[in-house]
């Protein structure tokens, strides 16, 4: 008599991705198995930039809220463990995770988990957070998001991107308005382009994107709700964070592939700026243009001011305001400085001081790009 | 003490920095070849300099002295002035000004030629454009009465703000004339020549000059070291270290900072001993002594040594530039540390 096969479970599949993930290829291959269950597991994932290795840096300090464990260590990939308690709220929270440094990459790392959103984002996203800046964020635009799923799109054969959640930002058109930028949060029902199109025409700039693979021969029927009858779907935001609850490889080709090497693109254009005895404290300024003349209207210096002083663990101090701008700025968190000027009506210069870490820069700019406008970095390539 | 004393000091910063884009921006009109696009070669431009006079200079013979700005087109001609963004509202300091005019009307040594001297000098007063028909009034009767008697040619250049889709300075000759045919041609009477800023700043480290040979207002002093040294002298380390405290504790150095200061934020191409060391140690002492008073810093007994108390301030520049005027609040809000902030 032939032995029954043993029936796979999730505790099994999670253990493979886990515990059996030693390279791209196998992390792909688990994690597609993982999902293929449809036990509703998501993958939850995040890109952040260390300037030098990720588990020195993390080893190197302890906090007391945390305990950071490495189970085991796997080539390029580190199986890890992290508890939290929250004392304020009696709560402790703990999981496990992988950390992967980018294939052909120096600095640049995923976590991946498929634990829940609660301690992805309050366990692993604030643990790693402690180490700023030499663990840092990195971000993606509205442009480039729209970009990527061009990319995604292009390979599905019978399916097509529908947007089913979006969370935007626009400018308050009202200069008086205590709130400058407000944020809108839309469970819609759109194929990606022509949601796309509504945010451009209003203006907006992308925070978050929820989308579902929906099949060429429901999208006729309009008696099926799209956003609800889709097991396939995908969540990916500006801070680079993402979720995936089906065919991860696909979407580590099509998207996150993309996005590690926007973050490589990224730590390349905002490193070295900073004003050196070396290079005779010459200045590497990094300038933002937009496509319009924003400062035209004077009230858009005002505007940027606002937005600047919103950045957490920062200081601003405005020499000039009208009708050019000069400000500096410093980032409590790691000792950066830089000038920012406005002199002319559409860009804006950002001249980096003595220190400058390359995650300094992208903070602020990216405070700029959601606080005020996104613009267009010159001489930044951005292509993959 | 009243608000408006907050904003005239808080203008008096401003003016010195615009000062300083004065003299860089004046100095690249003239050296800088729209043709070739680039700096014509052999000029240069020197942020206060010191130079000789003769014994015969009328003011102050065989001294040394530091005009603002100092061009030299070729080693054959150059201008030497001084620029004043604002200026005194009694008249009766404007004979200073004279007199500054007429020590520099001489033949001066230190210039960038073998034996040091140039053979044609011209004098220039930068004004704001607002002054503009004040003081050249002022000079037109001073020269007429015969008080001002110059053997050089004197220029008075307004500079005036222009507004367009780049922000631009614009310069008008609005008395007197040079001796360089090319220097005329580019600084016509009631022919305002603008220059955009944001170009201009490229070629003299992009904003990054921030003094010139003359004491700024001390809050704009305190606010350079704050924002610019002092968070750059913890290692990043510390930073991730110390995030539960309220402040960071620095050891400076007077000395160690003037050097810094120096190398940072001064305008040094083509620097030789005739360069006024700037900014002075006398102005960083007096800036420490103010952290010091207003609680920011403790002065060890060696005297040029200090420990600042770096506390993580939202707005440095205003509440420097407001306990400088009313000294140290008496009810300080309370302090968060970088986590709290942060978080």
């Amino acid at each position: 008599m032939s032995q029954k096969k043993k029936r796979v479970t999730l505790e099994d599949l999670i253990k493979r991705f886990y515990y059996e993930s030693s390279d791209i290829f196998s992390l792909l291959k688990n994690s597609d198995n993982l999902l293929k269950l449809d036990k509703g597991v998501k993958i939850k994932g995040l890109i952040v930039v260390s300037n030098s290795e990720i588990i020195e840096t993390v080893k190197k300090w302890t906090f007391s809220e945390y305990n950071f464990n490495i189970k085991e260590k796997r080539g390029d990939i580190f199986h890890c463990n992290l508890e939290k308690s929250i004392k304020k709220d009696n709560e402790f929270i703990q999981g496990d995770f992988l950390l992967i440094k980018c294939p052909n990459q120096q600095n640049i790392y995923m976590i991946l988990t498929q634990e829940s959103i609660n301690f992805f984002n309050n366990g692993i996203i604030r643990f790693f957070n402690k180490f700023h800046p030499l663990i840092s964020r990195t971000y993606i635009d509205t442009e480039y998001i729209e970009k990527i799923l061009e990319r995604f799109e292009s390979g599905l054969n019978h399916e097509k991107i529908w947007i089913s959640k979006q969370v935007t930002k626009s400018w308050v058109r009202n200069i008086l308005a205590k709130k400058k930028v407000e944020s809108d949060i839309k469970w819609t029902d759109l194929p990606f382009r022509e949601a796309f199109l509504k945010i451009s025409e209003n203006q907006e700039w992308i925070k978050s994107i929820n989308f579902n693979l929906i099949n060429n021969d429901q999208i006729s029927d309009i008696s099926i709700d799209l956003r609800f009858n889709s097991k396939k779907s995908y969540k990916i935001e500006r801070d680079t964070r993402f979720q995936c609850n089906y065919n991860f490889s696909y979407f580590y080709q099509r998207i996150i592939e993309g996005m590690i090497n926007q973050a490589a693109e990224s730590f390349r254009f905002f490193n070295n700026r900073e004003r050196t005895v070396e290079n005779n404290y010459s200045i590497n300024p990094i300038t933002i243009e937009y496509d319009f003349e924003i400062f035209r209207d004077k009230n858009q210096n005002i505007r940027l001011i606002e937005a600047l002083r919103n950045i957490s663990g920062s200081s601003l101090s405005v020499m000039h305001s009208n009708p050019y701008l000069h400000a500096s700025y410093v980032d409590y968190r790691d000792g950066s400085s830089c000038d920012i000027w406005v002199l002319s009506n559409n860009r804006i210069s950002i001249i980096p001081q003595i220190r400058s870490t390359p995650a300094a820069l992208e903070r602020l700019c990216e405070n700029i790009f959601t606080g005020f406008r996104e613009g267009k970095y010159l001489e930044k390539n951005g292509d993959d | 003490m009243s608000p408006d004393a907050i904003q005239t000091l808080k203008n008096q910063c401003d003016n010195y920095e615009q000062t300083v884009i004065s003299i860089i921006t004046f100095a690249h009109l003239l050296r800088y070849d729209n043709q070739t696009k680039e700096l014509k070669p052999n000029t240069f431009l020197h942020i206060g300099r010191k130079m000789n006079t003769s014994s015969k200079n009328s003011i102050s013979p065989e001294h040394e002295i530091t005009p603002d700005i100092l061009i030299q087109q070729n080693s054959s001609y150059g201008i030497i002035g001084e620029v004043k963004k604002s200026l005194p509202k009694n008249n009766d300091n404007w004979k200073k000004l004279l007199e500054q005019i007429q020590k520099y009307d001489d033949d001066l040594k230190g210039w960038k030629t073998s034996d040091e001297y140039i053979p044609s000098m011209d004098l220039v007063l930068l004004i704001d454009y607002l002054n503009k028909s004040e003081i050249s009034d002022f000079f037109e009767v001073k020269i007429e009465q015969g008080e001002l008697q110059l053997n050089k040619k004197f220029a008075l250049i307004a500079f005036s703000r222009i507004d367009e889709s780049e922000t631009k300075l614009a310069f008008e000759k609005v008395y007197g004339d040079f001796s360089d045919p090319d220097v005329n041609q580019t600084l016509k009477k009631n022919r305002p020549m603008a220059m955009p800023l944001e170009r201009v700043m490229k070629y003299y480290k992009n904003g990054g000059i921030k003094f010139y040979d003359s004491p700024p207002p001390v809050p704009y002093m305190m606010k350079v070291l704050w924002e610019m040294v002092f968070p750059s002298m913890k290692k990043i380390e510390d930073y991730i270290d110390e995030s539960g405290k309220r402040q960071m504790k620095i050891d400076v150095n007077v000395n160690l900072l003037t050097d810094q200061l120096q190398a940072q934020f001064t305008y040094r191409d083509d620097h030789d001993s005739r360069q006024p060391d700037v900014p002075r140690t006398k102005w960083i002492k007096e800036a420490m002594e103010q952290f010091v008073r207003l609680g920011y810093a403790i002065r060890h007994d060696s005297r040029d040594d200090y420990t600042v108390k770096l506390k993580f301030l939202k707005e440095p520049f205003e509440k420097f530039c407001k306990e400088y005027i009313e000294g140290p609040s008496s009810n300080p809000t309370k302090q968060n540390t970088l986590k709290e902030w942060i978080e």
